[in-house]
């Protein structure tokens, strides 16, 4: 038998001093019980892991609407449109702000009753998914569309408008006001839902491939596998590809200078505006703004990530390093013909090494399929968590600067710390307040409220999430959380022995060799963006993991260390497009390594040591 | 032909001249340097000493009858008898002096190859290259004797030596168990120049442990190569992607010994590796990938997986120090039929619910 591998009961995890009644921010049923019911012993009876994929950083009630979504449509898609077999999805907590995931499993019985559902559903998307692709994109942008039209404006007029009188529609602003929130809250379900129509079937054939290589080639590597399926012609990679044609222009017009001289972007434009050549750049920005300015500048789960749209200085500092490199004559922009060939150069090779006929066959209509379906893992991140998400951030901040109009809010962004759910009474009391005259009761209630969250996320960014919590399973089986969070038995052995060595023992953590090379220096731990200010000349960055924004930290550092994240996660692959060592996904970093300790951070195996720490 | 030559048998001849066919007549070994060369591999140059000398040795002094004799009636589990008769006939053949039509020519070819390097006395690597070894379904690897640091009149000495190794207990007892005639097993010896290597070590074209085809696993350690063959070492390891060309996983070991040259008597001796030295990796990641896309060449060359020697020379910049000493067949698994290592029901769509439903981590 094997020994039992439990991590701290989730029931007993201690409430961090300060955060009495954290609770109420998050709907009831993500809570964990706090009695000894039938419901208890199911969720102490689960292995919990913290998805820190998504979310680095402690959920903010309105930005918990995204993970809500997936909770449902992940898991409907799985266990009732498609009737996997083994799996009912996944099931979602939230403690002290973060979030943590457990697979759930139908009764045995209930496997084999799915399996026709299950071959002629699955089969039927197969056989035309380049044709429900097109349906996709068409049903996607009909979402994104309708969240466009939809606005709330700053303030309330002081007397409805003439139009509803006039046209005689027998209603006014309110009923307006209530169905667009109504909508605006519906059209991130149905994004959710689309954004499942098709994802599962996609990862699936994807990592059935992926399974395939490591069955015929032991050790392969996901950066070698990934270049047998990476198109880049998905539209995940025009928002780059574009700063980067931006780039380029701005030298051809000889502005590039301007650009250089300039860390905010409005400085810049004002400048650029002065000349014609200035003028010429900026029109070609505005040409490609909508869409390709609507990347999020972070993973687009919190409203912190914001699209470039929404922070210009961020493509700007993206555009800079291009043209820096290109000043170099380094190359910044691989022609797709050329990733074409080394792709079916690649596949070729491996191919030509699998020595058995029959597997030569499985292979290549593994990868056929695999290489069909790839346009989704390629494009659809850009139109749901990236652009879709952009329009719900600004839209709850106009409707945040009605709230702030009506003395409900102090600033507008303060409409974060209110779930969805509690928003819609908010609302009606303004609406309510507006037509009687007495102030809103929320302009009694709201503010304190709003503090009190404020000192509470405080507390949870501070707090380090254990990976684990629960039961591990002997063997994990749910498919999901394998394929998509990499929750293998290996590694839960990992946390289980991170877990028993207290953090300032440690003197060695491993990860994944992100990015090669070794080198030595002073570690600084950065947990969240505005951190990185604080960098100096060859430090080496530990963060819990790094986006898009941090970018500007990679022309400063010497090395990195991250505590998520895998061989395709940010950090690794702009470690890699520096030539500067990385290692990702070692798990503890940020709560082991202390700012100002000595690290060799050893990016050819994946190995951190601690050589002195700081005093 | 060498100017000057009276004699018509061929005792001497250049490796760049030797042919993967020539295996008969100068060992296995020494057609495969030869064929390696000619495909523009860096091999050290050198010669190989035919089997026509030592055919000369046999005849013109009368030995092959007292060999045979020596040899009749041995049983294959009697390892005293085996050792016995092996040390009597390395002891006839060694006590013989190189014949003069031999010599000369040996002689010359040295001469020959010191001029070419600009030293007079230059070292040497000398090995013996059977006939019979290297072969697919035989490996003899490692089967006779070596000698490195080899100057001057060690040369002769040397050569004779390697003949004699054909009569190692273990070569003996090697052929009584394949069923080869020990009179049919003829032997060749390769003059090699010598590589001053800062490190050496061996490589698999293959995954030796799996079969896995997309592999090259390296050992390397410090010193010349002897320390890794020899296994008075546990190496460095590597395990590189044959198609990428990425280190997947490196093992870095604790070398305590290597093989050197001693300044003063010219000898390779076994040292203690100083204690810096010993945790770090005897190759740079760089010539890791250089030496693996050799490897992946003369693969691609001979058109089978190899077990392939390499040298990194000490006085050389990088990458003209990579030199290739030898290569053979993988013998184990370029002989297996290969299993189906899938499970399909024949259908794509089909096998993602199949992997879906017995995904285990």
């Amino acid at each position: 038998m094997a020994k039992e591998r439990r991590f701290i009961d989730p029931h007993k995890v201690k409430l961090i001093p300060g955060t009495e009644g954290w609770e109420e921010m998050y709907p009831y049923y993500y809570l964990f019980g706090k009695g000894k019911t039938e419901r208890e012993r199911y969720e102490s009876g689960q292995l919990w892991f913290y998805d820190g994929v998504h979310y680095p950083v402690p959920m903010h009630p309105l930005d918990l609407i995204w993970d809500d979504a997936w909770h449902l449509t992940l898991s409907g898609f799985v266990s009732k449109v498609f009737a996997i077999p083994n799996s009912n999805g996944i099931d979602h907590r939230i403690l002290n702000g973060y979030i943590y995931l457990s697979g759930t499993f139908p009764p045995k019985e209930e496997e084999e009753k799915r399996i026709p559902y299950v071959m002629a559903r699955t089969g039927h998307y197969y056989e035309r998914y380049e044709e429900l692709y097109k349906n996709w994109m068409t049903k996607m942008m009909a979402v994104i569309n309708e969240m466009k039209s939809i606005h709330f404006s700053s303030s309330l007029p002081w007397v409805s408008d003439d139009s509803y009188l006039f046209e005689h529609k027998g209603y006014f602003e309110a009923d307006d006001i209530l169905r667009a929130y109504d909508r605006m809250i519906e059209l991130a379900q149905r994004a959710w839902q689309l954004h499942m129509e098709m994802d599962g079937l996609a990862y699936g054939a994807y990592v059935n491939f992926i399974y395939t290589m490591r069955d015929l080639f032991p050790d392969v590597t996901d950066k070698a596998i990934g270049q047998m399926l990476t198109g880049f012609t998905g539209e995940m990679f025009r928002p780059p590809a574009e700063l980067q044609k931006l780039a380029k222009s701005a030298r051809e017009l000889g502005v590039a200078s301007t650009l250089l001289a300039c860390d905010k972007w409005t400085d810049m434009a004002a400048k650029l505006q002065k000349g014609k050549t200035g003028q010429q750049w900026l029109a070609q920005v505005e040409e490609v703004r909508e869409p390709w300015f609507e990347m999020s500048i972070g993973g687009g789960w919190h409203h912190m990530d914001v699209a470039w749209n929404d922070n210009l200085d961020v493509p700007l500092a993206h555009i800079k390093n291009y043209i820096q490199r290109l000043e170099k004559g380094e190359q910044i922009d691989r022609p797709v013909e050329e990733v074409e060939k080394i792709r079916n150069q690649v596949s070729a090779e491996y191919r030509s090494l699998i020595a058995n006929e029959k597997d030569r066959q499985t292979f290549d209509q593994r990868l056929e399929l695999a290489k069909r379906v790839s346009i989704f893992p390629e494009s659809h991140q850009f139109y749901v968590e990236n652009w879709f998400h952009a329009l719900f951030y600004r839209r709850a901040k106009e409707l945040g600067q009605m709230f702030v109009s009506r003395g409900v809010l102090k600033e507008n962004e303060d409409i974060f710390y209110l779930s969805r759910f509690e928003i819609y009474p908010i609302l009606y009391d303004v609406l309510a307040s507006w037509c009687t005259g007495v102030p809103p009761i929320a302009k009694y209630e709201l503010p304190p409220k709003i503090v009190r969250r404020k000192q509470i996320y405080n507390k949870f960014k501070k707090w380090n999430p254990p990976p684990a919590l629960g039961v591990a399973p002997e063997v994990v089986t749910e498919p999901n959380q394998i394929v998509l969070w990499g929750v293998t038995s290996e590694k839960i052995d990992m946390w289980l022995k991170a877990a028993e060595v207290k953090p300032g023992k440690v003197t060695e953590l491993r990860g994944f060799a992100g990015s090669a090379g070794v080198t030595e220096g002073t570690a600084r731990v950065c947990m969240e963006l505005e951190d990185i200010a604080k960098l100096k000349e060859g430090d080496i960055l530990v963060a819990r993991m790094t986006a898009a924004s941090w970018a500007p930290a990679f022309n400063i550092i010497s090395g990195c260390v991250t505590d998520i994240g895998g061989t395709f996660c940010h950090a690794a692959i702009v470690a890699r497009e520096y030539k500067m060592p990385a290692v990702i996904g070692v798990g503890n970093g940020t709560a082991v390594i202390k700012t100002g300790d000595k690290l060799k951070v050893d990016g050819d195996n994946g190995i951190v040591s601690i050589l002195k720490r700081a005093k | 032909m060498l100017m000057g030559s009276t004699d018509q048998t061929e005792y001497v001849r250049w490796l760049k001249d030797c042919n993967k066919s020539d295996y008969l007549l100068v060992g296995g070994k020494n057609a495969n340097l030869g064929e390696m060369i000619k495909a523009g591999f860096p091999v050290p140059l050198g010669f190989a000493v035919t089997v026509e000398s030592y055919k000369e040795v046999l005849t013109k002094s009368g030995l092959a009858k007292e060999i045979q004799d020596a040899l009749f009636g041995l049983d294959v589990k009697d390892t005293e008898a085996i050792d016995r008769a092996g040390q009597y006939i390395r002891g006839l053949i060694e006590a013989q002096p190189m014949p003069t039509v031999v010599e000369e020519q040996v002689r010359r070819y040295y001469q020959d190859l010191c001029h070419d390097y600009g030293i007079t006395e230059l070292p040497v690597a000398v090995r013996s290259s059977g006939t019979a070894e290297d072969l697919p379904g035989a490996s003899f690897a490692g089967q006779q004797d070596t000698y490195l640091w080899v100057k001057g009149d060690e040369l002769l000495t040397a050569i004779i030596k390697c003949q004699a190794s054909l009569f190692t207990s273990r070569a003996i007892a090697y052929r009584m168990r394949m069923g080869f005639l020990h009179n049919k097993v003829l032997i060749s010896v390769g003059v090699q120049t010598m590589v001053n290597a800062k490190a050496a070590g061996v490589m698999f074209t293959i995954n030796p442990t799996n079969g896995d085809r997309s592999k090259i696993m390296m050992g390397g350690s410090w010193g010349l190569g002897e320390s890794v063959v020899s296994g008075e070492v546990t190496p460095d390891e590597w395990k590189v992607d044959k198609v990428v060309f990425e280190i997947i996983h490196a093992t870095i070991s604790t070398k305590r010994v290597e093989r050197i040259v001693d300044q003063n008597s010219e000898k390779v001796i076994t040292v203690d590796v100083p204690s810096d030295r010993q945790d770090t990796p005897c190759l740079s990641n760089e010539e890791v990938i250089e030496i693996a896309k050799l490897g992946k060449r003369i693969e691609q060359h001979y058109d089978s997986a190899q077990d392939i020697e390499w040298a990194i020379a000490k006085d050389l910049p990088f990458p003209q120090n990579i030199f290739i000493v030898q290569t053979r067949p993988e013998t184990v698994w370029s002989e297996r039929k290969v299993e189906s290592k899938l499970k399909t029901t024949g259908s794509s769509t089909a096998d993602v619910v199949e992997f879906w439903l017995n995904i285990k981590a």
